[in-house]
């Protein structure tokens, strides 16, 4: 992404709904608009104040064509533009600072929800396989992932301990934090004593599927309020890699490209002061946090990340909001001191074989 | 910002009704080698893609991510878009902005379906509310009858104009050698005595069902030339919703609010004040007859309750004043996920003076637009004149 005179893409509301296992309160529409008020509040913008929306959701997991339709008016889009994205949030994200960079928009919104309790999720996944030849099989995302745990286990050396003591640190991390679901793995032998998901993964291995919508309210130019510091979202990458079946399941080489071009595209001289990463499974975490640190990230995933409560398509907005967190220096007892710059992650599909990173800079106190 | 957009290439498949020789991704590549090859490209000279699809037609979970290996596109940036019958202008708008933004250096849009493969119709009835709607919803035809049904009763059109609508298109598409309903001796009788589907929609005011797939490759403007001698600039984009209920959209074909809106802030931002004279063509979304005729109203083109008369008037004829959809439009061809790009691309050929057989001569500018969901629009202007 080059570094033009592009006018200034600022946070300036986040929110998240209220998250649980199952959210039977709620239709998903109900459940973006949860999270779409709390940023319009947190942001002090009505919403008949957005200029366009773009959002993340999934027609498989919402059970219905086109499912964006019953978000686009929750999400202010009324006679507006709105895009859906089908995605990670993330995604929706860079769609929304492309189009916010051209000037065109003052106020912009991004809304990613997945109601995860009201599908079932193997049958929908296993619409992700190859219709010929592999979908007899009943494969679904646990057995593409349980693959590249056997993968990764014998080409580094590590055994599944390493991944359920990952498990459990997130667990505590993310205790108290607003997306947390349910209780943490208490500790390393229930996960490992856990029954068997796609060996050599335990059901405790992965994060808990759960409902949940996170939303973000950009700002430009004289939409910025005064007086206040707000987060500039100043970059972002996205790298697809090869079909499950086509690549090393083991390899991060999409991760590795995505991390290249973001941190190429905002010339930072230093390296990010925090990361949220998302990682649905244990040995994910050990992989990423690895490829991460390797960039010298010191504070990875305060929030505990996925693993300690999320859905699939929210994850990478719910880690920008960590990062917005960070960086505004509200993120309480997690608060990295002095943190300016922050990436944000998040992953889609079979093996995760899309990754998106989105970098946001707050002001240096 | 000032900077502008072009589509430098484009490419189709060729529109019918089962394609049995390929599979999806092979379909898809089809669309990119001949979009690609135009220009003597290959994948190399493309940053990122956008893919549109409506997933749950042919029932692929993931669909862009199936064919990333096929299209030669590991290791680069996919988008996938899904927006409903609007989604093929959704991908052209978002490689728009993704260019225009700086995000990416040149991105290939793509639009496709299979419908031959999966239930359209069946899937189309989940779009309405699970509790108020889908057991009273019918796929595309029942919805657009309710919505002919009220055009008639407000604009006075007979099935007669509405006839000439169908004569048009599939005349048309026989100079068009991607379309799939080509009937060179078709007659508004024969029209007019097709077997009703749902009043007062019959079988030849409705649009097929087609496999097919798309793709157009958008760059900066400043360097446009360098690809294609005579680079369609897109002049302006605009997208408005309506809202998600059917009930809550009275008179949606005879009062398009969300059309109105998209077409009149996209001439607004093309500086278009009359299209009617402005415009030299015109590619409009019209899935059954009576919908063409309400979108001349809503799209500005006649005045309100003028629909009728301008068919009559032969103005939108190919060789008119002003020639609407001369590619044969929906009625000829419909592969949903794809049926926006393509009229987009036909747009887009017309001012790059590329359009082959069904050229309309002279044409420096012209306007496409998306329709899907409840009443969900996309327009697109688009002119050979090079950005100031």
């Amino acid at each position: 992404m080059p570094q033009e005179p592009w006018p200034r893409v600022a946070v300036i509301g986040i929110g998240q709904s209220g998250r649980a296992i199952r959210r039977p309160d709620v239709d998903y529409a109900e459940l973006a608009q949860e999270a779409v008020s709390r940023a319009l509040t947190d942001a002090g913008v009505h919403l008949t104040q957005i200029d366009h929306a773009v959002t993340a959701s999934l027609d498989f997991v919402d059970g219905r064509t086109i499912s964006s339709m019953s978000v686009a008016e929750v999400a202010g889009s009324f006679l507006k533009p709105e895009a859906r994205l089908c995605g990670d949030g993330n995604t929706a994200m860079l769609y929304a600072l492309a189009k916010m960079r051209t000037g065109e928009y003052r106020y912009g919104l991004v809304v990613a929800h997945a109601k995860e309790s009201q599908g079932r999720h193997s049958d929908i996944e296993s619409a992700a396989f190859d219709p010929f030849f592999e979908r007899r099989l009943a494969p679904d995302g646990d057995v593409v992932a349980g693959l590249a745990a056997q993968q990764w286990y014998a080409q580094a050396g590590i055994g599944p301990e390493a991944a359920a003591e990952a498990v459990v640190a997130s667990g505590i991390a993310g205790r108290g934090h607003p997306t947390a679901v349910g209780e943490p793995v208490p500790d390393v032998q229930s996960v490992l004593m856990s029954p068997m998901l796609a060996s050599p993964l335990r059901m405790r291995d992965k994060a808990t599927r759960s409902d949940g919508a996170a939303a973000m309210v950009l700002a430009v130019g004289d939409a910025i309020p005064d007086g206040v510091a707000p987060v500039t979202v100043v970059g972002g990458a996205t790298r697809t890699d090869a079909y499950w079946r086509d690549r090393d399941l083991a390899a991060t080489d999409a991760l590795d490209a995505t991390l290249a071009a973001v941190l190429d595209s905002v010339g930072w001289t230093d390296g990010p002061d925090v990361v949220e990463f998302s990682a649905q499974y244990g040995f994910r975490h050990l992989q990423y946090a690895e490829r991460f640190r390797s960039h010298g990230v010191p504070a990875l995933n305060l929030s505990g990340g996925w693993l300690a409560g999320g859905s699939q398509v929210v994850t990478g907005l719910d880690r920008c909001i960590d990062v917005v967190r960070q960086l505004r220096g509200t993120a309480g007892s997690r608060q990295v001191k002095g943190a300016v710059r922050g990436l944000s992650h998040g992953v889609h599909g079979l093996g995760d074989q899309t990754h998106t990173i989105v970098a946001l800079e707050g002001a240096p106190t | 910002m000032s900077r502008t957009s072009a589509i430098v290439a484009t490419g189709q498949t060729d529109f019918v009704a089962q394609r049995q020789d390929v599979s999806i991704p092979e379909m898809v590549r089809e669309a990119v080698d001949r979009c690609l090859n135009s220009r003597g490209l290959d994948m190399s000279a493309v940053d990122a893609i956008v893919i549109g699809n409506m997933e749950l037609f042919e029932g692929i979970h993931f669909p862009e991510q199936w064919m990333v290996s096929t299209i030669s596109a590991v290791g680069k940036p996919v988008y996938k878009i899904n927006t409903g019958g609007t989604v093929g202008a959704s991908v052209a708008i978002m490689a728009d902005y993704l260019v225009r933004s700086g995000m990416h250096r040149s991105v290939l849009g793509i639009g496709y379906q299979k419908q031959s493969e999966g239930n359209p119709q069946g899937n189309i009835t989940t779009v309405g509310d699970p509790t108020w709607e889908r057991s009273v919803m019918a796929g595309a035809i029942g919805n657009f009858a309710v919505m002919a049904s009220q055009y008639v009763q407000r604009s006075g059109v007979t099935p007669e104009q509405a006839a000439k609508v169908a004569v048009k298109a599939r005349r048309n598409a026989c100079l068009n050698p991607h379309a799939q309903l080509k009937m060179p001796d078709i007659t508004v009788e024969q029209v007019m005595n097709s077997r009703v589907l749902a009043w007062p929609v019959r079988m030849l005011d409705m649009c097929p069902s087609s496999d097919g797939a798309a793709a157009a490759l958008f760059v900066p403007s400043g360097v446009a030339k360098k690809y294609a001698p005579r680079p369609a600039h897109v002049a302006s984009t605009a997208t408005a919703h309506d809202t998600q209920f059917m009930g809550d959209s009275p008179y949606r074909l005879a009062e398009m609010r969300s059309l109105q809106t998209a077409a009149r802030r996209a001439y607004d931002k093309a500086g278009i004040s009359d299209p009617r004279r402005e415009l030299d063509v015109v590619e409009l979304y019209e899935p059954a007859t009576y919908a063409e005729l309400a979108m001349y109203e809503n799209t500005f083109l006649c005045p309100m309750g003028g629909g009728g008369a301008l068919i009559d008037s032969g103005a939108t004829e190919l060789g008119g004043e002003l020639p609407v959809n001369p590619s044969g439009g929906v009625l000829s061809a419909n592969a949903v996920g794809a049926t926006a790009l393509v009229r987009v691309i036909e747009a887009a050929l017309q001012v790059m003076n590329e359009a082959g057989e069904h050229q309309v001569s002279g044409a420096r500018w012209s306007f496409a637009t998306g329709y899907g969901g409840n009443a969900w629009t996309e327009a697109l202007v688009f002119t050979s004149e090079e950005p100031s």
